[in-house]
């Protein structure tokens, strides 16, 4: 497994493909992010890097997942996957393996964007605390996120070409984002199965701030009235916070789990 | 470490059988496999490499069952296997390639595996593009790396997949000695449908046809199994009946070298080759393989 990761690591690191797409990622963020940074940074430091994080929270998995889409289905593709199918190393350990070294691969510049901007939050304005925010954060919304997301991206396309699922995935991703009202349009916005993490948002770091061109303070998680899906919408407390991230966690555990159902049934 | 086949099916979509009640034992030592295109050797060769699974029938490898996954586990820690066309991952350098695939096949010792790396870029002779990524090695490069990464764990057994196809005259005779001198204490499964690779290495031979077996036995009995029905004829009129073997222009004619049970008119006698056996035998007839295609192996999908 270790062996995996650390080559699959080393591959996407080395994939010019990789850089490409985030370079337009972090172009995509600038515009984005950039208006905002001078106000971002003379907020105090919670929420200064909550809201660092729900900005990045929109481009940088979409870039994170096209980046993924191709990697399990690429063994099969081009043959190499006979070759390590024939070795001693039991596939779901590959996978894994696998799983670990792209998303991590994949990850690192998501992760120097957030650090980067704590990084010159703390240094500007002595805050050191941003710091512990961050980690706080990343490890309890974006972490889980990236984890279903590289889950998601390494499976699907067993069954749907790459392309397909980029498209689909960029659909998805916006429709469940919080840029979709959930009053207006049955979303999943704001439910425990939210990939962007409104539960933790909400309930783990307090923020209530208005969500992008709202203007007004609002929620990230919980009943919506006359929404659809209100089911999946229980009350924020630490037990739904928690709820929402082992949902995630669950999900990639799935979707890891059909894609060495789907290897395996090759064979058949 | 001896192969039992014993009464193998593989089916594929559709009822099409690939692999057609095949019984067959491979013992220690060189043994080819031979066939047309389509024969069922790839689809033979990854049942024995455990990444198909029969449909039905008994496979066993040195008394494992490649129909369990604890019995796949065991022949693929024995296995060294190089599959028809193989791939390779661009962004690595060999050295990091065969350094990964070893690393799979449990040389966890990094001194260990670090030497073995350097010893088979050396037999392959790429230890001076070893820090070159694999993007930039030609196809011929690439077989070499195959090869290397087959031999990688010493394996006890050796499947090897048209192992010299991409290779030049040189490089192909290189490795087929390889292979033969590999194979005192191994067993080395050549599968190929080139048929002097079969006559430079290997004593004993299996012949595929259409997912069936049509000849086992040892090279000189393929070889001779073409006495009496070879034969020359120069002419410039048209091609003589039966199967065509070879066509050489001449000053007074086309020398036609062809097998049938018949002397052709003006036919002279000629002592067969291991390629005159093997197209003699009854279930391979040119007639018979251009009017009827022979099923679809899982490679050819």
């Amino acid at each position: 497994m270790t062996a995996t990761l650390r080559y699959e690591l080393r591959m996407q690191l080395r994939r010019p493909a990789m850089w490409a797409v985030t370079a337009v990622t972090l172009v995509l963020l600038w515009l984005l992010i950039g208006p905002e940074l001078p106000m971002l940074l003379r907020e105090p430091a919670r929420i200064a890097m909550i809201r660092t994080i729900i900005f990045c929270d929109v481009p940088l998995p979409i870039g994170f997942a096209f980046l993924i889409a191709d990697r399990l289905v690429r063994d099969g593709r081009t043959g190499v996957a006979a070759i390590l199918d024939a070795t001693p190393t039991a596939g779901w350990r590959r996978l894994i393996g696998k799983y670990l070294g792209c998303v991590t691969a994949t990850g690192l510049p998501i992760v120097a964007v957030y650090f980067g901007i704590a990084v010159a939050y703390a240094a500007r304005n002595s805050a050191p605390q941003a710091l512990l925010w961050t980690l706080a954060m990343f490890g309890a919304i974006t972490l889980p996120a990236l984890l279903f997301v590289g889950a998601l991206a390494l499976s699907v396309p067993l069954a749907a070409p790459p392309a397909v699922f980029r498209v689909l995935f960029v659909g998805y991703w916006i429709w469940t984002s919080y840029l979709v009202p959930p009053r207006l349009v049955p979303t999943l916005s704001q439910t425990v199965v939210d990939p962007v993490g409104g539960y933790p948002i909400q309930v783990f770091f307090g923020y209530h701030g208005g969500h992008a061109g709202s203007g007004g303070p609002s929620d990230w998680a919980g009943p919506v009235p006359g929404a659809v899906f209100n089911v999946v919408r229980p009350t924020p407390n630490q037990a739904t916070a928690w709820l929402s991230i082992g949902i995630l966690l669950g999900l990639s555990v799935l979707c890891l789990s059909f894609a060495q159902l789907a290897r395996e049934r090759r064979a058949q | 470490m001896r192969i039992d086949i014993q009464h193998l099916v593989k089916s594929f979509r559709r009822d099409v059988r690939a692999l057609d009640d095949l019984t067959l034992t491979v013992p220690t030592g060189m043994f080819g496999l031979l066939g047309a295109n389509g024969a069922g050797k790839t689809t033979l060769i990854r049942v024995l490499a455990g990444l198909l699974r029969p449909t039905s029938g008994r496979v066993l490898i040195g008394g494992h069952d490649v129909a369990t996954k604890a019995g796949r586990r065991d022949v693929h820690r024995a296995l060294g296997y190089l599959p028809q066309d193989l791939a390779v991952y661009p962004e690595l350098t060999a050295r990091e390639f065969l350094d990964y695939l070893g690393l799979l096949k449990g040389i966890d010792d990094p001194v260990l595996r670090r030497r073995r790396v350097g010893e088979l870029l050396e037999v392959v002779s790429l230890s001076g593009d070893a820090d070159r990524k694999l993007k930039t090695y030609s196809g011929g490069m690439r077989r070499r790396i195959g090869i290397a990464q087959a031999l990688l764990a010493d394996p006890r057994l050796l499947i090897v997949d048209e192992p010299t196809v991409g290779l030049d005259p040189q490089e192909r005779i290189r490795f087929r000695t390889l292979l033969a001198q590999l194979a005192g204490q191994r067993t080395v499964l050549l599968s190929t449908h080139i048929v002097d690779d079969i006559a430079q290495t290997c004593r004993h031979v299996a012949v595929l046809s259409r997912g069936r077996l049509a000849f086992n036995g040892t090279v000189e009995a393929l070889t001779t199994h073409a006495n009496g029905r070879v034969w020359t004829v120069v002419t410039t009129g048209p091609q003589p009946t039966g199967i065509l073997v070879s066509a050489l222009p001449e000053s007074d004619g086309v020398r036609y070298r062809v097998v049938s049970q018949t002397p052709p008119p003006d036919g002279q006698p000629t002592n067969p080759t291991l390629e005159d056996g093997y197209l003699s035998l009854p279930d391979l007839g040119v007639s018979d393989r251009r009017e009827r295609r022979a099923p679809r192996s899982a490679r050819d999908r």
